[in-house]
């Protein structure tokens, strides 16, 4: 419903603001002829006379129809505005491309003296200029595109430096091309649609100041008369004749109004992409589920992942059972789009609107984390889970001292005041060898070097004496020193305080030199599992294989399609009834497409889900 | 160093508003002695007036004179009614400076507020309902000019229901209206930019492992979102600042009250020249100096540059 309201403004706007703008245009033609006299004459008779059917909006101290006033006052209005929207776009559009094609020197310069000038307010700068053109009521329209001049020249000195920029007009100054030519031949062309948009903002922008400079009486000058001058003699009657007030108000407002959402909107229409309409409805968390007794950490079972809810919503991460028993190493691997990552988020209960997830078991510690965020669930995820990102610095917020990070967890979960949590959070940092940890806990993170950034974070995970450790690619960012400082922590804290680590990963080099248990992940399901050693010594499954085939390079960049494989793994909505990897199979029998091969359990403590594996 | 050339910059910009206000009196077309003594005035009485004035001199020489006078803050007689122009501009700087000042608290206040909540409820794509309704809301209302606005709020609490004092500084609540119709408009444009900014600091990974500590809603905002929001606030701060100076200048007309604003347009209309110069200048000079202290502002603040200084 929501993306079609969307859809729906963002086609109407336009139009809409069109329609005003061409109503306008047609009073301001027509008023003037059908009763410009009848919007000057004085009759002392009709003076202040509330609204009526003669007088739809009432009559003003002099006895003159308020409603026609307005609608005479349109083309002055309307008239001065594009007047001055004309001088400043003229003067802007030759002022900037001056600058555009200067030396690059030259160019910094002009653009500090344009900013430096587009710091003054435009209505101020244009009631000065009024001061030095002759007076008359054109000079109000040139005062104002004096004053929008300088913003008009800054959108086109960035819009023609893109311009400048690319590659055919640096071959034509290669070929000698002289400036003004450059300027009218390659960059006006270029950059006329997105300044079309601008100029119509800017028109609006000039009615509006044209009308304040009327309405504080350095506009035009009586007996002439434009919306501005209207208002401020209402509001000096105001009240009496509340309504000469407003129907100037309510004009200037309208018209300023149309000119900006037609640019809006024109500029909705040069770049769609930015309106796409996103996708809506939230729906109900999962009910919780009783609890259930689990002698595991973390015991997953048919978790399932879709983004958005209902039972079209296609799924990311279809039936995966995880468990991760105490002091427990367990990698997660697969290629990007293989659902590693929505698992983990779905067991910290962080996946990002709109993806929801539901399962049959989902339990930390032996508590349901599926039974809503209560303050109990709250306490649990924060001490006993912990995350790491893909690049652990990120983590860090730049704005805060490491003390008050390392210290939240435990302050916040713990009850521990700020001694002892400081306290901790210096063995924290003692234990990832960070030097002069009392200096790194009064400094902020860009104070540390990279290397000691990753150790903060990951100290700021252990602080709150995590039981488990859901690390997303934490090494993907990093160079090979840092990959093995950051593994080398995870198997220290493993070690030294029994965390279980979940390991989720696209490089199986990294899992192989720590976990002791890899699950392999395909299409949004678990393929293959087992002990890491006999995983990659001998996988079973034909997708393990082309994974262990092609990891034998550190470097292979798995983020993009396996060398060994062709083709791509199918996106979510895509997956089909039976095994999702038979486009890819050297192996796949007809069965494979019809029926959805089981997990199924094989000597040494293995499962596979693959037909052509024997059980 | 960094600080001696912002140092440098702003007083750059402060001798360039000098000249710039000292040549207005040359720009103006015709002679301006003629225009000062008036245009019925006699030869001699008019070459009086240019020696008074100075405007015999070669126009270093005026420059100079210019300068120093205004280092004795000595800004000559106003042509309008010979009084001194420092006794004639008096307390204008204080209204328009308290208005401003009153006009951009309420604007920091009320838009880092409703952009951030605005950026709780709509985050990752929720309620788009009330997203758009938001911007469609803050588009129409921020579009409004604040004289407009003015005379609205007006008409309803001063003129409808008699709430505040329509005009005048008589009563110390007459500063609530024009405040309030100076803020609304920057109030929409700073809660758009603080909505954007606040969506782009919770997109972080350092916001998603402050919610992945399980710290309280309000600390998570409190503490790690806000002072970042903050930081893009004040960057567009000097720029609102600006925008409501020029705002406070055609609102004092709307309420009657005597500020720069009032003097600038009154002195322009009778074409009092000394009086524009100094309100220029005023004006001008609040604008650099408010600019140029965000700048230092930003920079205190900003913890990565703070340390590379020290
Ligand atoms: S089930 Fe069939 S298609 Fe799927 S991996 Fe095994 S052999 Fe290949």
């Amino acid at each position: 419903m929501t993306a079609a309201l969307r859809a729906f403004r963002s086609t109407s706007a336009g139009p809409v603001a069109l329609a005003v703008l061409t109503l306008l245009a047609v009073v301001a033609v027509v008023a003037p002829i059908l009763w410009g006299d009848m919007a000057t004459a004085l009759n002392p008779a009709t003076a202040v006379l509330g609204p009526s059917a003669e007088h739809w909006l009432g009559t003003d101290r002099l006895g003159r129809d308020v409603l026609v006033r307005t609608l005479v006052a349109t083309r002055t209005s309307l008239g001065l505005g594009l007047l001055a929207a004309a001088v400043a776009a003229l003067a802007g559009l030759l002022l900037g491309g001056l600058v555009a094609v200067l030396s690059r020197r030259a160019r910094e310069v002009g653009l500090r003296v344009l900013d430096a000038v587009l710091a003054f307010p435009a209505i101020l700068v244009a009631i000065i200029v009024t001061l030095i053109l002759p007076e008359g009521t054109a000079s109000a329209a040139v005062a104002v595109g004096v004053a929008g001049t300088p913003a008009v020249a800054r959108i086109v000195v960035t819009l023609a430096t893109a311009v400048l920029a690319r590659d055919f007009v640096a071959a034509a100054w290669g070929l000698g091309v002289g400036r003004p030519r450059i300027l009218v031949r390659y960059v006006l062309p270029n950059i006329a649609d997105s300044l079309a948009v601008s100029l119509s903002v800017v028109a609006g922008a000039a009615l509006v100041v044209v009308s304040s400079l009327s309405f504080l009486g350095v506009g035009v000058q009586p007996p002439a008369f434009d919306w501005g001058g209207m208002l401020s003699q209402g509001v000096m009657d105001m009240y009496v004749t509340p309504l000469a007030a407003l129907a100037p108000a309510v004009m200037i407002a309208l018209a300023g109004l149309a000119f900006g959402l037609a640019g809006e909107a024109m500029a909705r229409v040069a770049n769609p992409s930015v309106w796409t309409a996103r996708r809506a409805a939230r729906h109900p968390a999962p009910a919780a589920g009783t609890r259930t007794e689990s002698d595991a950490l973390l015991d997953v079972k048919g978790l399932t992942v879709t983004a958005g809810a209902g039972p079209e919503a296609p799924a990311i991460v279809s039936g995966v059972d995880l468990r991760v028993g105490r002091g427990d190493i367990v990698g997660l691997v697969g290629e990007s789009g293989s659902g590693k990552s929505m698992t983990m988020l779905a067991v910290a209960r962080l996946l990002p609107y709109p993806v929801e997830s539901l399962a049959d078991a989902l339990t930390l510690d032996g508590h349901d984390l599926r039974a809503g965020p209560g303050e109990r669930i709250r306490r649990l995820l924060g001490t006993r889970l912990a995350l790491v990102f893909q690049n652990p610095a990120a983590c860090l917020n730049p704005s805060l001292r490491l003390e008050t990070q390392l210290t939240e967890v435990p302050r916040t979960h713990q009850g521990m005041n700020r001694a002892q949590a400081r306290e901790l959070a210096l063995a924290g940092l003692r234990q990832v060898r960070v030097p002069e940890p009392e200096r790194r806990l009064r400094q902020y993170p860009h104070e540390l070097s990279g290397g000691q950034r990753q150790r903060a974070t990951i100290a700021m995970a252990l602080a709150g004496r995590a039981g488990l450790l859901l690390a997303d690619e934490p090494t993907t960012a990093l160079d090979n020193t840092l990959r093995r400082a950051v593994l080398n922590l995870f198997r220290e804290a493993n070690a030294a305080s029994g965390t279980a680590i979940v390991l989720v990963s696209h490089d199986l080099s990294v899992v192989r030199g720590l976990c002791d248990r890899v699950v392999v992940m395909y299409a949004g399901r678990v393929v293959e599992e087992g002990p890491t050693r006999e995983v990659i010594a001998r996988p079973l499954h034909p997708y393990t294989q082309a994974l262990v085939g092609s990891t034998l390079t550190m470097t292979t960049p798995l983020d993009r399609p396996l060398p060994a494989l062709d083709g791509q793994p199918p996106r979510p909505g895509e997956r089909q009834e039976g095994c999702a990897f038979v486009p890819r199979c050297a192996r796949a029998e007809d069965r494979c497409a019809k029926e959805r091969p089981p997990l199924r359990a094989h000597p040494g403590a293995r499962r596979t889900a693959c037909w052509a594996v024997e059980a | 160093m960094r600080i001696l050339s912002r140092l440098g910059t702003m007083a750059a910009l402060l001798a360039a508003l000098l000249v710039a206000s000292f040549l207005l009196l040359h720009l103006v077309p015709g002679d301006p002695a003629v225009r000062i003594a008036g245009l019925n005035a006699t030869p001699e009485q008019v070459a009086a007036v240019r020696h008074r004035l100075g405007l015999d001199l070669p126009l270093h020489r005026q420059f100079a004179e210019y300068v120093m006078d205004g280092l004795r803050l000595d800004f000559g007689r106003s042509f309008r009614t010979g009084e001194p122009v420092t006794g004639v501009i008096g307390g204008s700087l204080g209204v328009t400076l308290r208005l401003a000042a009153m006009g951009i608290t309420l604007t920091m206040l009320t838009g880092v507020a409703l952009g951030i909540a605005m950026a709780a409820l709509t985050r990752e794509g929720r309620r788009p309902g009330v997203e758009t309704a938001f911007t469609t809301g803050t588009s129409l209302v921020g579009a409004v000019p604040e004289y407009v606005t003015g005379a609205v709020l007006a008409l309803v609490f001063a003129v409808g229901l008699g709430w505040l004092p329509v005009a005048g500084l008589a009563d110390p609540a007459g500063l609530v209206l024009p405040a309030v119709a100076v803020s609304l408009a920057p109030v929409c444009v700073l809660a758009r930019v603080i909505r954007v900014e606040t969506l782009a600091v919770l997109a972080h990974d350092y916001v998603r492992t402050a919610r992945a500590k399980r710290l309280h809603p309000v600390i998570v905002y409190g503490r790690h979102v806000l002072p970042n929001a903050l930081t893009s606030a004040l960057t567009v701060g000097g720029l609102i600042f600006a925008g409501l100076l020029g705002g406070a200048v055609v609102i004092e007309n709307v309420f009657a009250l005597p500020g720069l604003g009032s003097q600038l347009v009154q002195s322009v209309m009778a074409r009092d020249y000394p009086v524009v110069q100094v309100v220029i200048m005023l004006l001008g000079a609040s604008i650099v100096v408010v600019n140029s202290c965000v700048d230092g502002a930003l920079r205190l603040l900003d913890p990565r540059t703070r340390t590379v200084s020290s």
